[in-house]
């Protein structure tokens, strides 16, 4: 079984957030042409987040169920809220600077990125149910 | 809970719109707004000895607890300790200052394809060495002023951009004998004690309440060290990015007791490219530092001298910045 046959709505989903990966690839080289050398763990590594949150977890979306539209929105509102707190981390980091609020940004993310997996679990159990 | 997409595009819009207005926040309040920070009180050292030959009134400083006198007459005159380096013999003499109680002469060189000023300070004592914070306040962000504008308000003769030290949350500062933060920091630190002998030291392993014991009048936190009991430590393998590239530096140098070095490196152009960690430890060490201390460099390096900014800051203009170290007229 292919993903890439058939109308897999995740696949278009999977190559955006691939993408968007490559934008953050991207936008990395750019910024550290800028940044007289140095460079951020966190502005490096941001575009793992869509990638293995996004792409990843898109293709895997082909084996198991469908999330809801809540799940999906959660899910995608925390993994943006990490990517933005990384690349926010990354810029103070490569200015030298520390600044205490982009933690809202993790915690933020992370429980969306919780409250969606939760969400998912309760409805697939329901569903499953519901089935029987 | 399962919404339907048209029923929860008001919750979904307005996250993103909340986030939106957080991260536009977020970034104003690290680059932005002013916000923070404690008054410090400026010392008031009129003359910094009390080996004067006539004394006409005195006063306390208000912030140091050092009896400090203001004199009519001048006091004995200095004397520059040793040989003047052959790299700065060799280098182009800027202009020069002298009173009973500093000789402050600074000079224009050329080392590893940069431009480098530097400024060799004697003093009668370490009370000459004076820190400015912007708008006399510590530990704010955003709270900067030019180098420049702290000479003058504070009736320098010379001052030099420093440690940039409310840039960090954490890390040892003292200045003018005042504690300002008593929070260790991963960094190694340099004190100037009013002895006016220069140790440098991890702040992890060193209790604050010691340095203090010892008379520490300056304490900066930003490093690295780069010389170390006339060794140099500097290596471009530290860990610091930063250490590794070439850029405009600053740094401060000891000699001996009341004997300093004080370099700005000019980079990031064609003219002057800026040097490495090793090459500021190499310039250090060619001037006879038998101390050296790495400076909050980049676009912040700046060396100002009587009424102007001698060298040329990478930025263009004047990075503001925090604080600064000077010698008062």
């Amino acid at each position: 079984m292919s993903i890439f046959k058939g109308n897999n709505p995740y696949l278009k989903i999977a190559f955006r957030y691939l993408a968007f990966s490559a934008f953050l690839v991207l936008f990395n080289f750019i910024y550290s042409l800028f940044a007289h050398g140095v460079s951020s763990f966190y502005m490096t590594y941001a575009f793992l987040i869509p990638l293995i949150g996004g792409t990843l977890v898109s293709f895997l979306l082909y084996i198991f169920p469908s999330p809801d539209y809540t799940s999906k929105n959660l899910w995608r509102m925390g993994l943006i809220t990490l990517v933005i707190g990384f690349l926010l981390h990354g810029v103070f980091d490569i200015y030298g600077t520390e600044e205490a609020l982009v933690s809202v940004f993790f915690t933020v993310g992370i429980c969306l990125l919780a409250g969606s997996v939760f969400l998912y679990i309760l409805l697939s159990v329901k569903r499953k149910k519901n089935q029987n | 809970m399962n919404f339907s997409p048209k029923k929860s595009f008001p919750w979904v819009f307005g996250f993103y719109l909340i986030l939106f207005m957080f991260t536009t926040f977020v970034l104003l309040f690290q680059f932005v707004i002013p916000h923070g920070g404690f008054y410090v009180e400026p010392p008031i050292i009129t003359t910094s000895t009390i080996t004067t030959t006539l004394t006409t009134s005195s006063t306390t400083g208000t912030q140091t607890g050092i009896t400090t006198s203001s004199t009519t007459t001048t006091t004995n005159g200095l004397t520059y300790p040793g040989a003047i380096p052959l790299v700065l013999e060799t280098g182009t003499l800027i202009g020069s200052y002298e009173t009973s109680d500093k000789l402050i002469t600074v000079y224009h060189i050329r080392a590893s394809n940069s431009d480098v000023y530097v400024a060799d300070v004697v003093v009668k004592d370490a009370y000459n060495i004076l820190a400015g914070l912007a708008f006399n306040t510590f530990g704010g962000t955003n709270v900067v002023q030019a180098v420049s504008t702290m000479a003058e308000e504070h009736n320098a003769i010379f001052a030099i951009n420093s440690d940039y030290a409310s840039h960090y949350s954490y890390g040892y500062v003292i200045r003018n004998g005042m504690v300002l933060r008593s929070s260790a920091s991963y960094r190694d630190a340099i004190t100037l004690f009013e002895n006016g002998t220069v140790v440098s030291f991890a702040e992890e392993e060193t209790s604050l309440q010691d340095v203090v014991d010892d008379g520490a009048w300056q304490l900066w936190s930003f490093g690295p060290v780069i010389i170390k009991d006339g060794v140099s430590v500097a290596s471009v393998n530290d860990g610091l990015e930063r250490s590794a590239v070439d850029n405009p530096r600053s740094a401060f140098g000891y000699i001996g007791p009341n004997h300093f070095m004080f370099v700005t490196v000019d980079g990031r152009s064609d003219v002057s490219i800026g040097v490495d960690i090793e090459e500021l430890a190499d310039i250090m060490s060619s001037l006879g530092c038998t101390q050296a201390y790495n400076f909050d460099g980049g676009g912040s390096a700046t060396m100002w001298f009587d009424g102007e900014v001698i060298n040329h800051p990478s930025e263009g203009d004047e990075r503001k910045v925090g604080d600064c170290v000077y010698i008062q007229r």
